[in-house]
Formats: structure tokens, C-alpha cells, sequence
């Protein structure tokens, strides 16, 4: 007798069997048909599974989509903390990194093909192995990924305790100890902050993307939209001061910005707290002045009368207790540590912001450094290697050269998705699993537990961390499941509700109670030495100071050599994560290579991005090529005039310039590991630019939109909170009825319509991605990106608004405005777009003949061609991820977004089917749903109480382009910023 | 005749010398017996034009339009282009044969056979874009009003299939028109062919002409209807062609001038084509008895007048846009177009057109083969060039900034352009080969008309 999961299992093995040549580490089953389906599958619905995404450690949960046994589009899960239904441009992707056809597939020992079985009898219990015997694992070393999962942290221990000499390293080239440091040092242990961005009225961010980057982004991203909504006129509305070098997603939200160089973050942090100190911005009233260490004078100085510090210290001090400061993972922990001394002088602690203990594995501990490691491997002192995800002879700082001594190293193994640049320096190289064909558990960063549960019986075999561990443990195998639920059980104690607990766990995403536990660091049994300061409702306690130890300025991340003392005309490098493809592990995905940049627009690459100005200084023109020299390294690519970025400093992404055997992400972009010092990895003085010439071909930077501006043209409107009370119907120029040749259109039922709030689209881009995803939009390539030819049916249009020098950024989400009178309808020759009578413009694939004539009289370009027969170039493996609800478009046909008409019609029927109406909320949108803000609202129309109708209702509402009488269904809330109000300072 | 400043100027003559009947037979049978070695030549070079669009159509069909530089916004560029620069082309040729029969010019006569054959071939050329730009040419068919077991019919508010209608009916009519017109001189041709088989061939084309006044009359009767429908057609092809852009709303493509606009351009290129084929027959084939300096004169007019035309058109759109004061309007017309990424294209169509015609106010130049011949490339180059801007230049840079993209040829692109041009002159130099390309029998008609008042 055959279980269901068992049954889903091999019949996705069925359609995947094709791709598995390696080995399997289940034995073969038997192969049945579909005619005796489990009662819950209904061949054409698809059907939802609980999972969790893991990335650098931390899970987001997830829904996914599975049909007939294999996932096809992934959602974000409204249960999970990390999530709340959102899923980020990850996460959607991960969806194609599944399926990738250069994922590796057999385990190889020095290139030849082996079985499971030889791997397990080199380094199992009967291993001759360097390290087997006597066995307390003398020259092992584990080079691992964070993590966070109770089940991997449970068998590290087991290992640990089997072999008490072996060496753990935990490495991401992008987590950072900066934040845990500076809570040791203020805390005196090492703790993670946790925020509540609903509680907080003023939010001061210094250089942390928290709305799109972390693992807790999507989540803060949500709130913080919820306090930004705007209903009407009179609502409130949060304040956001950013302070950054490069242009983020936060950034284009922040209503006040200010634009500093990465090394100067601490200078501002440092006046900031001076000012709300020292109570010279108007404190809380009754409040005592200050004792303890003063911050030094020179530098401070000036940014004591910066008008951004001013105005952001005056608020904050105006919303003691309702505020947050919170410093990016890329500052060193001094400028941490005074974000905890700004958060606790104005008592935002246990408010806006609460602490727990740290979720990682080790976390806090020298494991987390690489640092031992590269020491130990200096010294000979590692005989057995084995690395486990990741990419460490590509992202490894440079000075440390990890690839040379990685070659020296007797024993060298390797587990992960990939052959990529470490794998073609080890003996074994295992296939790993990906998440979505795994069993395995993890934490989010609240500490929320969930599991991961596969959607698909393995497609290319492999393992996972937890299978590999097994494997070093002297003990008998047994598979990833049964160690999952065996683990879970002891955890809990076994008894008779296990059997519920895990079903519920399975089925929800979410295990109850697992949510770690604030740690009190104020008032009553608090664990530290920290003491507020007033605050709201608060006594004002005289003589208490804010923090004991405040940090000295002038020292930089891990202290070191001439990038501290930075001299002020000199150039600063700056690295950071990629919003596409991450640290480099995602380079190899398709979409997230053609994906636009959010602010830069660049795909299929990276570039040097720097201030006009300092360009002009430099004599850079945008798009020219260029050598970066700092401390002895060297690296030549194109440069970008980045409208908003800091001045004297260079950002560049890490994540380009891949090798390996992954196809797509071969050299696209360059390598800026190779420039990453472990001293200074985030930033550093010393740099040189100079202009090597026109960048040319593969060097050129590619770019969807190329114009910074509107022109002048009123596309995405802006306005002040101040303006918009004081006018609330400033838009009304741009929206109305407009005089038309056409008829009115009859209306009754469902009338699909959608609105899209500016005040709260990052621009992250999640929903291309989602759309992407579930529309099967094929991916063109860079050459094909580079002559217009980009596919995506939703584009984010990136413009500047404002001052040159400090400008303000408004994202504006652009799909086919499915027109009342819409323009392509007329003038295509052969009837193949139409409006239907719920108010969509329909595209008739078959109909369709090419004459692009709909695309000429489109004034919104939302409008996509077949140039080629994109269908074809797809692998037969990434044709598993197609959405079978949607057509697949042959060559020379036109295609746009259809607001999800599958969605639609697949709601219709079923409401039909159960002989009701359809509700007006009832249809989510692919975007719609990704997004983690909420900024798109999609529903009827025809229902007075639907969201989209309320938004209708919004005075702040408008249309693009209004005036050339296309009546769109798509309308767009304008974005309203925050300004301070000017006080005398 | 005195011209107006008070000198004598020479008479122009639609015919010049004394010749008979049959000396002018002979010459212009002619060149249907020679075994050309310049023909030969030039036939070779158009075949390999030929071979070129050959190749590049069929690419174009099997890969797709992506082996164009098309893209989106600019979805329409050099196929389009091409398109209504031939059918423009091809409107002088029925301007001639028949709007100047209705209006009884005399020095049509001469030249309307090559004008007539030049719209035949440029027609061709021109309805082959419209089938190759689509994305599924297999299904070109969707665009004719058929009874489709779909039950759909094509959507007729949009201009495509308008254009359809007219390109078809121009064709039709236009060969209808030149056929009835060779008939006799088929049928002269027939009688003096040297070898049996050609006396066949074209015998079974002559329709079994005899010369006799009943097939005189019923020709007579049959070309002037043909002539008659014929007339409209100048305007109206063009005109709807034209509303392929100007039933959009697009800036650049969205005025009310078009249809007049387009109909001038088609007329001006048409001569420049015109003047640009009958130069080099007249030098090559001893024709200046023929195709006089009066011929010469009489297009050089035409050209100028046109040119006019298209400048007064160039002005109202320009002053239209600036007095419209719509932000769309002025940037396409008055930044995009002068100073964009297309400003050279811009400026060139505006010397060529503008600039260059003024020099056919001089009789000099109007009469004077050479300087005629480098005007009328420069109106045609100019003419390309319009078209061009008015498609790209309009879509490059539209309403919403984001959507803004360049466009660059590929060497598909230009192998079409090329190649269309190597088809056209590889079927022009069959019908100078085959069919004799001054008509016959109005030559003499006409050498008939001028003789007594000579003599008189």
C-alpha cells in the first residue's frame, strides 16, 4: 500500500525520471499511472504544499504550486512571519533554479562518476579516510552555510561530539557580525534585533536596505506600508530618514535622504545621537541631561548642523518611544552600537524594537569567521575539506586566496547545486538538493520554526546538508524525511498529538511556538546595562545616561590599516549585494539576469556606479569602461552615472564575472570578489578609477530604461503630505471622463480594475518576477535585452524627480492599462484584441498575426513581440515550470498581461460550480499577490465594497496619460512623501 | 516664342526630328532584337540584387522579424519604410499614364509605358513588405474579407486592411491598364519578330490585334475607362497608405495632413523614379528624338512642383505642432526629430527634399540630363529618408519616457532595401528586353498630331 506523498512523489518522478542519470538515495519504485489518482488531486487544479525557502540561513515561508506532482509557481505564505503572503524576487526565482538544466547531476570523484554508496564507504563508518581513524576527526573541517535549522544544528552536534578535533567554519560572503558584535559590546551578549515597524512613527535608517534586503525585509516592508497607506488626506503617515551612499529600494522611499558616503555613516549616527542627547532639538519634555562620554569634536561637528541630522533628531526626540534608528549590516559595529544608544536614550526598546537571542547555529561565536579556517589551512593543518553550499573559492575575500589553499588540501569535497568555481577544485563533488525536492527545517529571524517539505521527488538526485552529516555520523543511513520527523519528535516530546502536530505543521508552514522570546534589556529583568530615558509614558529618571561605553570615531570594520584613516578627496569602494542575483549563487537563473535592476534598470551585468559629479570630476561618461585599482587588485568594467549616489564613492555588485559550468551566468559582469578585502568587506578608501575608453560589445552596459526623467510629462505624480491636504484633488487633471468617438461600453457583473499606490512601490520588482513566473514569459538574453526586445508583461519605470543632485526616486509598476477605449484594440487588422465584457482587453494568441500595429498605437509600450521562437530556446527541463493555464506564445505573436485571466476564469468557474457569485476580492494577481507591500490592489470593480473600489475613492487617484482619452482599468494612487516641516533650528 | 525677359527661347518639342513611321518602328523595336552587352551586364548585377532579397526574405520568414533591429517601441521601421517608399514610387507611373491622358498632355506619350511598367514593379515590391513584416506571413490571408470557417472577418476600422484593398486594386488596375495599353505594340512586335517563336509568344499576348478601326475604337474606349478608374487611384492608394499613421494617436503620426502629405510625396518620388529610369534609356538608346527636352522639362517641372508640396507639408506639420503648445507634439517635432539620435536622417531628408529640388527652377537644370538625374537621386535618397523619420523618429521616442529605444539596422535590413531595389531593376530590365518601352503606336499618333502644324 502506497502513501499519497509517496504516490505524488514518483509520479513527479515520472515526468522527471528522463533528467536522472546519478544516483538516487531511495531505491527505485515502481512507476504507476494516473488512473488510480489520490482523491485530493484533480488533474488541472493545482494544488498548494507548505514549504520554506532558506537563504544565508533564515527561512520565508512559502506556498507553492503543484501540478500533477511537480511545483510550478511559488507564493508567498500568509501565515509565516517572514512572509505574511509575500515572496520576494528570490524566492520567486528559485521556482527556475530547480528546474535549471547546468544544475549538477551526477556525484563525481575526480570525474568520474560514482554512487552514493562509494561516497558513504569513503567517509562513513567503515571510511579509510584521512580523518576515519582514531577518530576524533584530527584535520576535518566542515565549511558550511549559515543555518539556522534545529535539525542540522542537532546533528552538527552529534558530529561534533564524534569527532571533537573537527573544525566548523560558518560562511556567507554576505552576513555581516557587525549588528551581534555591537550588542555584545553594549549588551554584554550576543542579540538580535527584531523590529516592529507598526509601533514606529519615525524610522532613521543608515545604510540598511530594510525593506528589501535581510531576511526579515518582506515583513518590514509590509508594515512599514501599512503605517504609509494613506486612506485619505488626513491619515497619518510614517517619516523615513535614510542615510546612504548608493540609491536602495529604501531609498526610493525615504522621505528625506541623505546621501553620505559609506565611511561617513558613523560621523552621522554619531552627531545624530550627540543632537538627541544633548536636547539641543527640543527632547522629551522633563527630560535629564546627559552624562557620560562626549563625542568628539571635528568631524561631528559638521554634521551637527546638516539639516537632515537636524530634522531627523528633532523627530525623532518629538517621538520618543515611537521611533526607530536601525544601522545596515554593512556598517562596522560601531555605528550599531550607536543606533542602541539612539534607540535606548528615546525608549524605543521592547516598543519598536525588541531583541532575542541570536537564531543562527554558532552564531556569536569565531565559527562564524573564516578566518580560523584560512589560518588552519596555511598551516597544513586541514586534511579533509568538505564544503557544503556556497561558493567559497569565488566569494572568499581576496587576500585570503582561498582557491590555492583549497588546492592543497588532501581531501577535498564539495556538495552543491552546482559545478561552479569550488566544485572544479575538489575530489568529490556532490550533487546537492534544492529546497523545494528536500526535507529539512529552519528558522526565520523571529525565530519562527517551519519546515521544508519536497514538492518534487528529486530530479537530478543529490542530497542534503543533513544527509551529508548523517554520513560523517558512524552510524546506519536513513532517509531525510524519517530524520526530520524523528527529530521533531524527540524535540517535542514525543506523545500521542505528534501525529496532529505534524500534519499541522506540514500543512500551515508554520510550527506554533517556536517564535523566540523577547529578551528584556530595559527596566525589570533586564539582562543588561542599558536604561531609557523618558520616553512615551515613561518617568524621566534623573542622572541616568544613555550608554555607558559610547564608541570612538575614526575606526573603521576590524580596525586596520590606511582605508581607516580616509583621507577626504580620496575614492571609496563600496560593495554590495546584488538585487537580482544575490551573492553570485543565483547568476545562473535566467530571470533574475534579465531582471531589471530597480534603480539602475541594468540586466545581464553589473556596473561601477557613481555620482555624476564625481564622474564628471573623473571624466567618466556614462557607460564608459573602466579600471577600478584598489589595494594591488584590479578590475576593468563599464560605469553608470547613478543620479542620487553618494559623491567620491564607487559601488559595485558582487555576484558577476561567474565561471564555472553554469551556461547563463558565464561571464556576464565582473568579479568584484576579486577587489573584497577580508579587512574591509563591505567598504574601504584607496580607490583609483581611470577611463579605459567606450565600453564595447559583451563590455556594454545593457539597460532597459534609459532615460532618467519624465521630461516633464506628468506620469507618476508626486506630492508633499502638506501639498496634498491643503489640495487633495490635485490629480484631477488626470483623471474624469474624457470626450470619445467610441461608445460607452455596457457594464453589469464583474468589472476588473486594478490601482497601484506610488507612496509604497519599492520598486523591488518581486512582482516581475511573480508575473514572470506565472506567465511564462520566456527570458531573451542580453543581446535581446540590448536591442529593445525585453519580454516582461509588468515593467517598473524608474524616474527622478527633484534636484540633480539630490534627487528623489519614484517607481511607477507599468502593465497593459487593459484601456476603455483602448487604442490597440482599433487598428489591429485581424481581430485578434478585443474587450471583453468584464473590462479586460484580450490578446488572441492564435488569432494574432504580427502586423505590431497594436504596439505602434499603445502609448503605454506594454506591448510585447514574439521576435523569435522563444518557446523553443526553453530546455526541456525548464518547460516543467511552464503554468499549463497559459498559452505558451509561438512565434510572431503579440502578447501583454491579461490581469491574470486564468486567475479570473478559474475563480469564475469555480464559483460557478459552487453557485454563487464571484467576490469582488476573490481573484489575487500574480503581482498582486508577490508583493510585499501591498502596492497593488486588483478586484472588481463592479463591487462597491471590493478594495479596488475603495482605492477608487481616494482623491489622490489618476491615470496615466489621461488626456489621450484611453480610460484605463489600471489607475494609479500618487505618491505622497512626508516632508518634515521647517522649524527654526 | 519669346520667353519673359524679352529673348527668343527655343520651342520645346514632345518630338524632335523628321523621322517616318516606319524609321520610328524601327528604333524603337530596336532594342528588343539587340544582344546588349550593357543589358547583359546590368541584368546580371539586378539578379544578384535579386538572389540577395531572396536570401533575406527567406531568413526573415524562417527565423523570424527578430533577424530585423526591430524592437519595441520602434516595431515598425525599415520594412515599413520600404513599403510605402515603393508604393509612393509607383504613383507617378499612373499619374502619368493616366491623369495626364484625361488632362490631354501631349508629352506623356513617350514616357507613360516605362512610367506605368515602373508602377507595376514597384507595386510588387511594395505589397511584398506588408507579407514579410508580419510576425505569421502564413496567415497573411486573415487580412482579405473571405468567409473563413472561423466566422470571423478581418476588423475593418483598422487601416491595414484598407491597404490591402487599395494595394490590390492599384495593382490590378495598373496592370490591366499597361496590358490594354501594349496591346498594339505587341501585336507590331509580333509582326516583325525574326524567329517563329516569338512570333508565337507574342502573338498570343497581341490578342489577335489586326489594326482594324473597330479594335481602335474599342481600345480607345477600353484605355479611357481604365484611365478613368485609374485617375482616383493616384489619390487614393496613397491617401490610405497614409492612414496607416494617421489613424493612430502617436505624435508625428497623428495629423490630419497626411493623406495630401503622402499623395505629394508618392507623386514627387514617383517622378524623381521616373526621370532617374528614363534618363539613362534615352542616353543608352538613342531616344532623344523621343523622349525629348521637353519631356525633360515637363518632369523637372512636375518634381519641383511636388517638392513644393512636400515643403508647404513640412512647414503647416511643424507649425501645427509648435501652435498645438501639446508637450508631445513639440518634443516629437521639434526636439526629437531636429536634434535626437535621428537628427542626421532628419537634416538629410530636409536638404534633399527642400533644398536640392530649387535647383529645377533653372530651365538649365531642368533640361540638362545629368544635373536632372542627380536631382532626382538626391528626391529619392530625401524621400527614403522622410519616410524613415516619420516612422522611427514618431516611435523612438513616444509618450512615456521608460518606453524610449533606439533602433539600428541589421544586414537583413539593408539586404531587403538593397535587394527590393535589385528585384525591381532585375524585372525592369525584362521589360526592356521583351516589350518595347516607348509605346509605338501613340509615337506615331502623336508624330501625326504635330505634323501639319509644322508644316503650316
Amino acid at each position: 500500500m502506497v502513501g499519497r506523498r509517496d504516490f505524488l512523489k514518483m509520479v513527479g518522478a515520472g515526468v522527471a525520471l528522463a533528467g536522472v542519470t546519478g544516483c538516487v538515495t531511495e531505491p527505485r519504485r515502481s512507476i504507476l499511472p494516473y488512473t488510480m489518482r489520490p482523491p485530493e488531486v484533480t488533474p488541472g487544479n493545482p494544488l498548494y504544499y507548505a514549504t520554506t525557502m532558506p537563504l544565508d540561513g533564515y527561512g520565508i515561508g512559502l506556498l507553492v504550486a503543484s501540478r500533477e506532482g511537480r511545483p510550478t509557481k511559488v507564493e508567498g505564505n500568509p501565515d509565516h512571519p517572514a512572509s505574511l503572503g509575500a515572496a520576494g524576487v528570490y524566492e520567486q526565482a528559485s521556482i527556475l533554479q530547480l528546474y535549471d538544466p547546468n544544475r549538477a547531476r551526477q556525484l563525481t570523484y575526480q570525474g568520474g562518476v560514482r554512487s552514493v554508496r562509494d561516497f558513504v564507504r569513503a567517509f562513513g563508518p567503515q571510511s579509510t579516510s584521512a580523518f576515519g581513524t582514531p577518530g576524533n576527526g584530527e584535520g576535518l573541517h566542515l565549511l558550511l552555510e549559515p543555518t539556522s535549522s534545529p535539525l542540522t544544528a542537532s546533528l552538527i552536534a552529534r558530529v561534533r561530539e564524534a569527532y571533537p578535533a573537527a573544525g566548523f567554519t560558518f560562511y556567507s560572503p554576505l552576513s555581516s557580525s557587525s549588528e551581534l558584535d555591537a550588542a555584545r559590546n553594549v549588551f554584554g551578549r550576543p542579540l538580535q534585533p527584531v523590529y516592529d515597524l507598526r509601533a514606529a512613527d519615525i524610522i532613521v535608517a543608515l545604510d540598511a536596505d530594510l525593506l528589501d534586503e535581510g531576511p526579515f525585509s518582506l515583513r518590514y516592508a509590509r508594515e512599514f506600508a501599512d503605517r504609509r497607506r494613506l486612506e485619505e488626506p488626513s491619515a497619518g503617515m510614517n517619516r523615513l530618514y535614510v542615510a546612504e551612499a548608493g540609491f536602495t529600494s529604501t531609498g526610493v522611499l525615504a522621505d528625506h535622504r541623505l546621501r553620505v558616503r559609506s565611511t561617513e555613516v558613523a560621523e552621522v549616527a554619531a552627531a545624530l545621537l550627540e543632537l538627541v542627547r544633548g536636547g539641543s532639538v527640543g527632547a522629551t519634555e522633563g527630560a535629564a541631561p546627559m552624562g557620560g562620554a562626549v563625542v568628539g569634536e571635528g568631524r561631528g561637528a559638521q554634521w551637527r548642523g546638516n539639516e537632515w541630522v537636524r530634522a531627523a533628531a528633532r523627530d525623532l526626540a518629538a517621538h520618543a518611544g515611537r521611533s526607530l534608528i536601525m544601522a545596515g549590516a554593512r556598517q562596522p559595529p560601531r555605528v550599531h552600537e550607536l543606533a542602541i544608544a539612539l534607540n535606548a536614550i528615546l525608549g524605543n526598546i521592547g516598543r519598536t524594537i525588541r531583541y532575542i537571542d541570536p537564531v543562527l547555529v554558532d552564531v556569536g561565536l569565531p565559527t562564524h569567521s573564516p578566518v580560523p579556517l584560512v589560518e588552519a589551512l596555511r598551516a597544513g593543518a586541514v586534511r579533509t575539506l568538505v564544503i557544503v553550499g556556497g561558493n567559497p573559492v569565488y566569494d572568499m575575500p581576496a587576500d585570503f586566496e582561498f582557491g590555492e589553499l583549497l588546492r592543497r588540501v588532501p581531501e577535498r569535497v564539495y556538495c552543491g547545486l552546482y559545478r561552479n568555481e569550488t566544485a572544479a577544485l575538489c575530489d568529490w563533488v556532490v550533487p546537492a538538493l534544492h529546497y523545494l525536492e528536500s526535507w529539512g527545517d529552519v528558522r526565520a529571524w523571529d525565530g519562527t520554526a517551519s519546515l521544508i517539505q519536497p514538492l518534487i521527488y528529486p530530479l537530478y538526485g543529490g542530497i542534503t546538508i543533513d544527509d551529508l552529516l548523517k554520513v560523517f555520523l558512524l552510524e546506519a543511513a536513513t532517509d531525510a524525511h524519517q530524520l526530520l520527523w524523528e527529530s521533531w519528535r524527540e524535540r517535542t516530546g514525543g506523545g500521542d498529538d505528534f501525529d496532529e502536530f505534524w500534519k499541522d505543521a506540514l500543512r500551515r508552514g508554520v510550527i506554533p511556538g517556536t517564535t523566540s522570546p523577547e529578551v528584556a534589556v530595559t527596566g525589570e529583568g533586564a539582562v543588561v546595562r542599558v536604561q531609557s530615558m523618558g520616553g512615551a509614558g515613561g518617568e524621566p529618571r534623573a542622572g541616568s545616561v544613555g550608554v555607558d561605553r559610547v564608541p570612538e570615531s575614526g575606526d573603521q570594520q576590524g580596525g586596520g590599516g590606511e582605508s581607516a584613516k580616509l583621507p577626504r578627496g580620496g575614492l571609496v569602494l563600496s560593495f554590495r549585494r546584488d538585487p537580482k542575483v544575490y551573492d553570485g549563487r543565483f547568476a545562473n537563473n535566467g530571470w533574475l539576469q534579465e531582471l531589471p535592476d530597480p534603480v539602475t534598470k541594468q540586466c545581464w551585468g553589473n556596473a561601477a556606479l557613481l555620482s555624476p559629479r564625481t564622474a564628471a570630476r573623473l571624466g567618466v561618461e556614462d557607460g564608459d569602461l573602466v579600471e577600478l585599482r584598489y589595494r594591488g587588485g584590479k578590475l576593468r568594467l563599464p560605469a553608470l552615472h547613478l543620479p542620487g549616489h553618494a559623491d567620491d564613492e564607487v559601488t559595485v555588485s558582487l555576484g558577476y564575472g561567474r565561471g564555472g559550468a553554469e551556461e547563463v551566468a558565464r561571464g556576464v559582469g565582473a568579479n568584484a570578489y576579486l577587489l573584497r578585502r577580508a579587512d574591509a568587506p563591505w567598504f574601504g578608501g584607496g580607490l583609483e578609477v581611470a577611463r579605459v575608453g567606450e565600453a564595447r560589445g559583451e563590455e556594454r552596459v545593457v539597460r532597459t530604461q534609459e532615460r532618467w526623467t519624465q521630461e516633464g510629462r506628468p506620469i507618476a505624480l508626486v506630492a508633499t503630505l502638506a501639498g496634498y491636504r491643503a489640495n487633495p484633488d490635485f490629480t484631477h487633471e488626470h483623471r474624469g471622463s474624457q470626450p470619445s468617438l467610441f461608445e460607452r461600453w455596457n457594464y453589469s457583473g464583474e468589472q476588473w480594475g486594478m490601482t497601484i499606490d506610488l507612496s509604497v512601490c519599492t520598486g523591488c520588482s518581486a512582482c516581475v518576477v511573480a508575473c514572470q513566473a506565472e506567465n511564462n514569459i520566456p527570458v531573451v538574453g542580453r543581446e535581446g535585452v540590448a536591442r529593445g526586445r525585453e519580454m516582461h508583461w509588468l515593467r517598473i519605470d524608474r524616474y527622478v524627480t527633484g534636484d540633480v543632485e539630490e534627487p528623489r526616486i519614484v517607481m511607477q509598476p507599468m502593465l497593459c492599462q487593459h484601456c476603455e477605449k483602448a487604442p490597440c484594440e482599433y487598428v489591429c487588422p485581424v481581430n485578434a484584441t478585443v474587450h471583453s465584457s468584464d473590462g479586460l482587453n484580450e490578446m488572441i494568441y492564435n488569432r494574432c498575426v504580427g502586423t505590431r500595429f497594436c504596439s505602434n498605437n499603445c502609448p503605454y509600450k506594454v506591448r510585447r513581440f514574439n521576435w523569435f521562437d522563444y518557446a523553443v530556446l526553453r530546455s526541456p527541463e525548464e518547460d516543467l515550470q511552464l503554468n499549463p493555464d497559459v498559452t505558451v506564445r509561438a512565434r510572431g505573436v503579440m502578447e501583454k498581461c491579461t490581469y491574470c485571466v486564468q486567475r479570473i476564469r478559474r475563480a469564475g468557474i469555480r464559483a460557478r460550480v459552487e453557485g454563487r457569485e464571484l467576490g469582488g476580492d476573490e481573484v489575487v494577481t500574480a503581482c498582486q499577490q508577490a508583493c510585499p507591500t501591498r502596492a497593488i490592489v486588483f478586484g472588481s470593480l463592479g463591487d462597491p465594497e471590493s478594495e479596488v473600489s475603495r482605492s477608487r475613492r481616494q482623491p489622490r487617484l489618476y491615470s496615466v496619460l489621461h488626456e489621450l482619452g484611453t480610460e484605463p482599468r489600471t489607475m494609479y494612487l500618487a505618491k505622497i512623501v512626508n516632508e518634515a516641516p521647517a522649524t527654526a533650528v | 516664342m519669346v520667353g519673359w525677359h524679352g529673348a527668343p527661347v527655343e520651342e520645346l518639342r514632345e518630338l524632335e526630328g523628321h523621322a517616318t513611321d516606319e524609321e520610328l518602328t524601327e528604333q524603337l523595336l530596336a532594342p528588343l532584337w539587340s544582344k546588349s552587352r550593357w543589358w547583359r551586364i546590368c541584368f546580371a548585377v539586378s539578379g544578384a540584387g535579386t538572389l540577395l532579397y531572396l536570401v533575406a526574405f527567406t531568413y526573415t520568414v524562417v527565423s523570424g522579424i527578430g533577424v530585423w533591429g526591430n524592437n519595441i517601441p520602434v516595431a515598425w521601421a525599415y520594412g515599413i519604410t520600404n513599403f510605402v517608399w515603393w508604393i509612393g514610387i509607383g504613383h507617378a507611373g499612373t499619374f502619368i499614364s493616366a491623369f495626364l491622358l484625361l488632362l490631354q498632355q501631349r508629352w506623356r506619350s513617350s514616357v507613360n509605358r516605362v512610367a506605368e511598367a515602373m508602377t507595376i514593379f514597384a507595386v510588387i515590391q511594395a505589397g511584398l513588405f506588408p507579407v514579410l513584416h508580419l510576425g505569421r506571413p502564413w496567415f497573411a490571408y486573415w487580412l482579405i474579407p473571405y468567409p473563413a470557417t472561423m466566422a470571423v472577418w478581418p476588423q475593418f476600422r483598422s487601416a491595414l486592411p484598407w491597404d490591402f484593398a487599395a494595394i490590390s486594386t492599384y495593382f490590378t488596375i495598373s496592370l490591366l491598364f499597361w496590358y490594354v495599353g501594349l496591346i498594339p505594340d505587341l501585336a507590331t512586335v509580333r509582326d516583325r519578330a525574326p524567329g517563329r517563336v516569338r512570333r508565337v509568344v507574342y502573338g498570343i499576348f497581341a490578342l489577335g490585334w489586326r489594326g482594324a478601326g473597330a479594335h481602335w475604337q474599342r481600345y480607345r474606349l477600353v484605355y479611357g475607362i481604365l484611365a478613368g478608374l485609374a485617375t482616383p487611384l493616384v489619390v487614393s492608394v496613397h491617401s490610405i497608405v497614409s492612414t496607416d499613421f494617421a489613424i493612430t494617436q502617436l505624435p508625428g503620426w497623428h495629423s490630419t495632413i497626411f493623406p495630401p502629405y503622402f499623395v505629394a510625396g508618392a507623386l514627387y518620388s514617383g517622378f524623381a523614379m521616373v526621370i532617374m529610369l528614363v534618363l539613362p534609356l534615352r542616353a543608352v538608346f538613342r531616344l532623344s528624338n523621343v523622349i525629348t527636352t521637353r519631356h525633360l522639362d515637363s518632369l523637372g517641372k512636375m518634381v519641383l512642383a511636388m517638392g513644393w508640396m512636400v515643403i508647404y507639408t513640412y512647414a503647416i506639420e511643424t507649425f501645427f505642432a509648435w501652435y498645438s503648445g501639446d508637450p508631445f507634439e513639440v518634443a516629437q517635432y521639434l526636439r526629437a526629430r531636429p536634434f535626437g539620435s535621428y537628427a542626421l536622417v532628419f537634416w538629410g531628408m530636409v536638404f534633399c527634399n527642400c533644398v536640392v529640388p530649387q535647383a529645377l527652377w533653372s530651365r538649365r537644370v531642368r533640361t540638362s540630363p545629368v544635373l536632372l538625374f542627380v536631382v532626382a537621386f538626391l528626391v529619392q535618397v530625401g524621400m527614403w529618408a522622410e519616410r524613415f523619420v516619420i516612422i522611427v523618429a514618431s516611435l523612438y521616442r513616444d509618450f512615456l519616457p521608460s518606453s524610449w529605444n533606439l533602433y539600428a539596422p541589421t544586414w537583413v535590413d539593408w539586404g531587403l532595401l538593397l535587394g527590393s531595389i535589385g528585384f525591381f531593376s532585375f524585372l525592369f530590365f525584362l521589360f526592356l528586353r521583351y516589350i518595347p518601352f516607348v509605346p509605338i503606336d501613340e509615337v506615331k499618333h502623336l508624330r501625326a498630331e504635330l505634323e501639319p502644324r509644322r508644316s503650316g
